[in-house]
């Protein structure tokens, strides 16, 4: 998979990008937002890997633009993740906090490539998502690849928990919320977390 | 560090309000006091003379320290035993005998006339036997000769300087509380700025610490497995894994720091006692392979608003550390009550009785802590959400008991 890495600190792109041609990934590295930018428009990139204030270009400019060409985008932060991340009008398909393992990043590529490759749906209550354009369909809100799995889990029945669990449901509660839907997501004990609409 | 200057500089202008109130009212009350016993020295002279007023005479000697001249040296020339009493006294006096009838003993005086002030002298029969009346007046009841004597005497200037103590007092008490509030404000910034500056400081080293070192951390992980996926996996490469993956988790930890002080965290509308029972509930894993048990009590919805990623963050912190030191059992509840919000989270302990609320402070591990993990930052972490959110928090140890309340 080709690979636009664009990352303003040396040795942390000269390693991720050792890491990612390791793994069998074509990888165009670049410093700042001026390149990404010209790399993003004239070639066939996969996926945009970036840093969150990257040099030269502000961030909702860099994943709108990567959000044009249906391009997948993970961040790479040096914050938590919050409830004020995934709530942003301009959000990429992913979020990889500092620090992290090689296997964090494994993890997140593979899980942002494989859904991007999926045309696929999930209903949720009278909404569904749009897996491969990471966003409830028909609208303009945004998800990451993380609230869709947890998604998928719950549809399972999957027990889900803690706090990087509780971030996202939160987020999506307010975006049901926001989308007017009667969908949330409650706790029950010994049961665990699950999808509940109206007045259930 | 600014609510702190603030309780300083409240509690001191109360402490102020309280001694300077107590001391002008020490000082009143004894003038006011002054004033009536030499009311009641003057009542008890006309008493003595079965109604009127009977002049002293100083004698030689007092005659010589009236005419020396300068200030009086002697308070007799001053008080109600001056020779010149008689002269500027103004009172009169009725005696009543037992039918009622009223005679004029003594009226020297021009605010009232001869049947008010017998009617007055009337009015004062059925009280006790000397006191004010008329708000100037002192009055004395006596018998005498099978008769009942009331005297009245005007005091209103000796009353007259003692209204003017009593003003000048609160007027000193006001200025007193509005000076002493201007300077502890002035004052207040430069004893707080070097606190705060420490404050800010700490606060900006775990911030900087956490976030200088994300990046070589990730460096030397991502190098790490380059060398071993080129040249194979050796001690030192599982070393350095080890020991990376180790700071890894000391610096998430510290991170948790910078997530209280975001003002633009999402304030959110959530259900607090269906937050902890999920946290709850996952720390029932691990106390049960501890073979401690878990009590949870939060039925009852306890919708708040605020960050609800910092409450996660509150309720994890305090399980953990319940569940870090417990020796058998761990309580939690969620509760509401008339609009106050409560998370009590307790363990037994074999920590001795009393408050511990210095475990609130950062890098702060009690006697307890032995060899289990931590830094001492997670209560301290409890306490910044809880001030972000006008809370309190306290903890404290009570028959075996480790009680950390929560009051929202």
């Amino acid at each position: 998979m080709k690979i636009l890495l664009a990352y303003s600190e040396r040795d942390l792109l000269q390693g991720l990008t050792g890491l990612l041609k390791m793994d069998g990934h074509e990888v165009q590295s670049v410093f700042d937002g001026p390149q990404a930018s010209a790399l993003l428009a004239r070639s066939e990139t996969a996926l945009l890997i970036t840093e969150e204030a990257l040099p030269g270009i502000r961030l909702e400019q860099l994943l709108d633009a990567a959000e044009e060409k249906r391009i997948p985008s993970v961040v790479i932060t040096r914050h938590r993740v919050t409830v004020s991340h995934l709530l942003q009008a301009a959000l990429p398909s992913a979020f990889l906090p500092l620090p992290f393992l090689p296997e964090d990043l494994r993890r997140t590529v593979a899980d942002v490539s494989g859904r991007a490759a999926e045309a696929r749906r999930i209903a949720v209550g009278p909404l569904s998502v749009d897996v491969q354009s990471f966003r409830f369909a028909g609208t303009s809100v945004r998800l990451t690849a993380g609230e869709i799995g947890l998604l998928e889990q719950l549809d399972r029945g999957d027990r889900v928990g803690g706090r990087a669990a509780r971030t996202r449901i939160a987020a999506l509660n307010e975006k049901f919320r926001l989308l007017g839907s009667p969908v949330r997501i409650e706790y029950e004990m010994e049961k665990g977390y699950r999808m509940v609409t109206g007045n259930d | 560090m600014i609510k702190a200057r603030k309780r300083f500089v409240l509690y001191t202008v109360i402490t102020v309000f309280v001694v300077l109130t107590v001391l002008l009212g020490i000082i009143n009350a004894v003038n006011f006091t002054a004033v009536s016993e030499d009311a009641d020295f003057l009542t008890l002279s006309i008493s003595e003379g079965r109604g009127h007023f009977a002049q002293g005479h100083p004698g030689r000697e007092g005659r010589e320290l009236f005419f020396r001249g300068g200030p009086p040296t002697d308070d007799r020339l001053m008080g109600p035993d001056s020779p010149e009493m008689g002269a500027s006294l103004r009172y009169f006096t009725y005696a009543f005998d037992q039918s009622g009838t009223a005679e004029k003993i003594a009226f020297a005086i021009s605010a009232v006339s001869e049947t008010e002030a017998e009617e007055w002298a009337r009015s004062l029969l059925s009280e006790t036997d000397t006191g004010w009346t008329g708000s100037v007046y002192r009055y004395r009841i006596y018998k005498s000769g099978g008769k009942t004597f009331v005297t009245v005497i005007d005091q209103s200037r000796e009353l007259k300087g003692f209204y003017r103590i009593l003003t000048i007092s609160c007027i000193g008490l006001a200025a007193g509380l509005a000076i002493s509030f201007l300077a502890l404000t002035l004052l207040g910034r430069k004893l707080f700025v070097p606190l705060e500056e420490a404050d800010r400081k700490q606060k900006r080293f775990i911030a900087d610490a956490e976030s200088e070192f994300k990046i070589p951390l990730t460096v030397i992980n991502a190098d790490t497995e380059m060398i071993e996926r080129e040249h194979g996996e050796s001690e030192q490469t599982q070393s350095i894994n080890r020991q990376v993956r180790r700071m890894v988790g000391l610096v998430r930890d510290l991170g948790t720091a910078g997530v209280f002080d975001d003002p633009q965290a999402a304030r959110l509308t959530f259900d607090l006692a269906a937050m902890a029972r999920e946290i709850g509930d996952s720390a029932r894993d691990r106390l049960e392979a501890r073979n401690c048990t878990l009590s949870i009590e939060a039925d009852a919805p306890v919708r708040i608003t605020g960050d609800s990623e910092a409450m996660g963050t509150l309720l994890t912190e305090l399980m953990d550390n319940a569940v870090k030191f417990a020796r058998t059992r761990v309580c939690l509840r969620v509760d509401s009550d008339e609009g106050h919000h409560r998370i009590i989270v307790s363990n037994d302990t074999d920590l001795p009785d009393g408050s511990v609320d210095q475990a609130f402070d950062r890098f702060t591990r009690l006697e307890n802590a032995g060899d289990v993990p931590g830094v001492g930052l997670g209560l301290s972490h409890v306490r910044e959400i809880v001030q972000a959110h006008n809370g309190r928090a306290s903890a404290r140890v009570e028959n075996g008991e480790f009680t950390v309340r929560i009051n929202l």
